[in-house]
C-alpha cells in the first residue's frame, strides 16, 4: 500500500513541481537568448530589456526556490484539511501510512531543485563554469575548517544531513499546523504559530542537551581546523546530528497521526 | 415530429444549428451509433445514444433491484456514542443505532441535529469520544473505509486531476471498485475522461463524484445530502443512478432535507433531532401506521414552535 500511496501523492504533486522546475529552465532560455541576442545586436534597448529579463530571473529563481519549502505545506494544508482532506482520510490505508508516503515526494522535490537550479544559472550564463566555480566554493570552505572533500563519507554524510534537516522544518511546519487546527476551533492560526514556536524551542533545547556531550571533547582541541582533522570525530558529529533530526521528524510525524486519529477537524 | 428538435433531442452535444439549402426539404444529420461525438475524443468502449425519454419516469421503486436484503445482520452498530464539539457543543451523549444490511434507510432531520456528524464519525472522519462503532463487523479504521462508500456533500478531488486518474486512484485503493462499470457510466453522461475535474461544470464534477462511489461494491454507502443545490431533473437523474448502480447486499444511507424526492425509495428511516434518535422504523409501516407521507410526519416532529 505503501507504494500505491507515493504513486497517488506524485500524482498529485507532479504537475507542480514540473511546473517550477520546468518555469526554472524555461526563464533561464529565455535569458540565454536575450544575451545571445545582445551580445550580436548590441542596441542600448537590447540591453535594458536583457536587464530586466534577468533580475526577472533572479526574482524567478528566488521564488522557485522558496516554493521547495512552500509547496510541500501548501499541498499538506490542500490534501488534509481542505475539502481534499475527504478523500485522503477516507482512504483505507492508516494515517501513519499516508504520512510516510510524502517524505518521497518531498525529498525529491529537492533533489530535483539541487539539480535543476544550479543547471538553469548555467543556461542563463552560457557555460558550466558556474558549477566549477560553486564546487571550488565548496572545497575552499571545507578546506578552510580542514574538512578534505575527497573524503566521500563526510560529505555524504553533509548532504544526508541537509536532506534530513529539510524534512525536519517542513515536518516542523505540519505538525504544527496539524496541533493548531485539529485541538482548537478558534485562533487556529494563532495556535499553529505558537505550537511552531514550541517545537523549535524544544527540539533546538534536546540537540543542545546532546551537544553538550562532545562539549569536553571538543574543548580538548585547540583550534577548530583540528577537530575538523579529526574526520572520525566529524563523522560522528555529523552522524549523530542526522540520527537526532530524524527521531525528531519521526516524533513530528507520530504525533501528527495522533492527532488525525483522535482529533482531525477538517475545515 | 419536428426534425430539428429531434435532432436536437438525440444530440445534445451539438452546437452550430444545421444550415437548410432554400427551397430544400430538412436534411436529417444522424449521428452514427459508434462514431465519436467529439473531435479528438476517440472512446474505447461502445457509445451509448443519449435517450432523455427514458429519464423522465419518477418510478423509484421498480428501479430498486429485486433481490434486495438477501443478507441478514446489521451492517451498522453504534453503541454508547459521545461526540462534541469543544467543551460547550454536545452532539450525541449516548447514542445507540443498529443499521440493518441491504437497506435504504433515510437520515433526516433539521440542520444541526447530527446527522454529518453521524456520517463523519461512520465514514472515519470524526472519532467519538466515546463508544463503539462496527461497521460490517470491523471498527471504525483503515479496514472498515475499505468496504463504505462516501459521497460528501462537496467536491473532493483534486480538480487539476483528469476524471481517469481519478479513476486509477480508485481503482488503486479500493478492491471493491468496478472500474469498467465506472466508464460506463461516465460514456453514458457523455464524460471525457481526458478532461481535468475543474474544466467540468458543477454538476458534471458532482456526477464524476457520484459515479466513483456508485461504482464500488460496497458494505455502506454514506450520501451525505446528494441532492441538495440540484435541479429537479438532476435530482431524479442521481437518485436513479444510486438505485441502478449499489450493491444490493449493501446498505444506502442518505442523508437529505429533500424528503419528499427520496421517500420512494426509502425502506427504513431514522429521524433524528439534537443528537438524539426520535424515528427509527420501516418507511412503509411508518406510512400505514401514521397515514400520512414521511414528508408530513418529519413536518410534523419538527414542528417549530413559534
Amino acid at each position: 500500500m505503501l507504494g500505491k500511496l507515493i504513486k497517488y501523492e506524485f500524482i498529485n504533486r507532479w504537475k507542480a513541481m514540473i511546473s517550477v522546475f520546468a518555469g526554472l529552465i524555461g526563464g533561464s532560455l529565455v535569458v540565454a537568448l536575450l544575451r545571445v541576442i545582445r551580445e550580436s545586436a548590441g542596441s542600448s534597448f537590447m540591453n535594458g530589456l536583457f536587464g530586466l529579463v534577468s533580475a526577472l530571473y533572479v526574482v524567478g529563481m528566488l521564488l522557485g526556490l522558496g516554493s521547495i519549502f512552500i509547496l510541500p505545506l501548501y499541498d499538506f494544508r490542500q490534501r488534509f484539511f481542505k475539502d481534499q482532506g475527504y478523500l485522503t482520510h477516507t482512504l483505507p490505508v492508516k494515517t501513519g501510512t499516508l504520512l510516510v508516503s510524502r517524505i518521497a515526494c518531498d525529498l525529491s522535490m529537492l533533489v530535483g531543485m539541487i539539480i535543476v537550479f544550479p543547471l538553469s544559472l548555467c543556461i542563463a550564463v552560457g557555460n558550466f563554469d558556474v558549477f566549477r566555480a560553486l564546487a571550488d566554493m565548496v572545497n575552499t570552505i571545507l578546506k578552510m575548517i580542514g574538512i578534505n572533500a575527497a573524503f566521500g563519507l563526510t560529505v555524504g554524510l553533509f548532504c544526508g544531513l541537509i536532506l534530513i534537516e529539510y524534512l525536519f522544518n517542513t515536518w516542523c511546519f505540519n505538525c504544527a499546523y496539524t496541533l493548531g487546527h485539529c485541538l482548537f476551533e478558534k485562533g487556529k492560526k494563532i495556535m499553529s504559530v505558537l505550537f511552531y514556536i514550541a517545537i523549535v524551542f524544544i527540539t533546538g533545547n534536546i540537540a543542545t542537551l546532546i551537544a553538550n556531550g562532545f562539549k569536553g571533547r571538543i574543548e580538548s582541541y585547540d583550534y577548530v581546523s583540528d577537530i575538523a582533522r579529526d574526520v572520525a570525530f566529524v563523522n560522528l558529529i555529523l552522524t549523530v546530528m542526522i540520527v537526532l533530526m530524524a527521531v525528531f521528524v519521526v516524533g513530528l510525524m507520530a504525533i501528527t497521526n495522533r492527532v488525525f486519529k483522535k482529533r482531525l477537524n477538517l475545515e | 415530429m419536428d426534425q430539428n428538435q429531434g435532432n436536437m433531442q438525440m444530440q445534445p452535444q451539438m452546437q452550430q444549428p444545421m444550415q437548410q439549402p432554400a427551397g430544400q426539404p430538412m436534411q436529417q444529420e444522424q449521428q452514427p451509433m459508434g462514431q465519436p461525438m467529439q473531435q479528438g475524443f476517440t472512446p474505447s468502449y461502445v457509445q451509448v445514444p443519449y435517450q432523455p425519454e427514458a429519464m423522465v419516469t419518477t418510478d423509484y421503486a421498480s428501479l430498486k433491484p429485486q433481490f434486495q436484503n438477501v443478507v441478514s445482520g446489521n451492517v451498522v452498530e453504534i453503541a454508547h456514542v459521545k461526540k462534541g464539539y469543544g467543551k460547550t457543543k454536545r452532539v450525541f451523549e449516548d447514542l445507540n443505532l443498529q443499521i440493518p444490511a441491504g437497506k435504504i434507510v433515510g437520515l433526516l432531520g433539521p440542520n444541526g441535529s447530527g446527522k454529518t456528524t453521524m456520517i463523519k464519525m461512520l465514514s472515519g472522519l470524526l472519532a467519538p469520544e466515546a463508544g463503539d462503532i462496527t461497521i460490517a463487523g470491523l471498527p471504525v479504521g483503515h479496514q472498515s473505509k475499505g468496504v463504505v462508500a462516501y459521497l460528501p456533500e462537496r467536491t473532493y478531488f483534486n480538480e487539476g486531476l483528469k476524471v481517469k486518474e481519478i479513476v486509477g486512484i480508485f481503482r488503486d485503493f479500493y478492491q471493491d471498485f468496478d472500474e469498467p462499470k465506472a466508464y460506463q457510466m461516465m460514456n453514458q453522461l457523455n464524460i471525457d475522461p481526458n478532461i481535468q475535474l475543474k474544466k467540468l461544470s458543477k454538476g458534471n464534477k458532482e456526477k464524476v463524484q457520484l459515479i466513483m462511489v456508485m461504482s464500488r461494491h460496497a458494505k455502506l454507502y454514506l450520501l451525505d445530502e446528494p441532492i441538495a443545490g440540484v435541479d429537479p431533473a438532476a435530482r431524479d437523474f442521481i437518485l436513479r443512478t444510486i438505485l441502478k448502480n449499489y450493491d444490493a447486499n449493501g446498505t444506502i444511507l442518505i442523508s437529505t432535507h429533500l424528503i419528499q424526492d427520496v421517500e420512494a425509495i426509502l425502506d427504513d428511516v431514522i429521524m433524528i433531532r439534537e443528537g438524539q434518535i426520535v424515528v427509527h422504523q420501516d418507511a412503509d409501516s411508518l406510512r400505514a401506521q401514521q397515514g400520512k407521507s414521511i414528508d408530513e410526519i418529519f413536518r410534523e416532529v419538527f414542528r417549530y414552535v413559534g
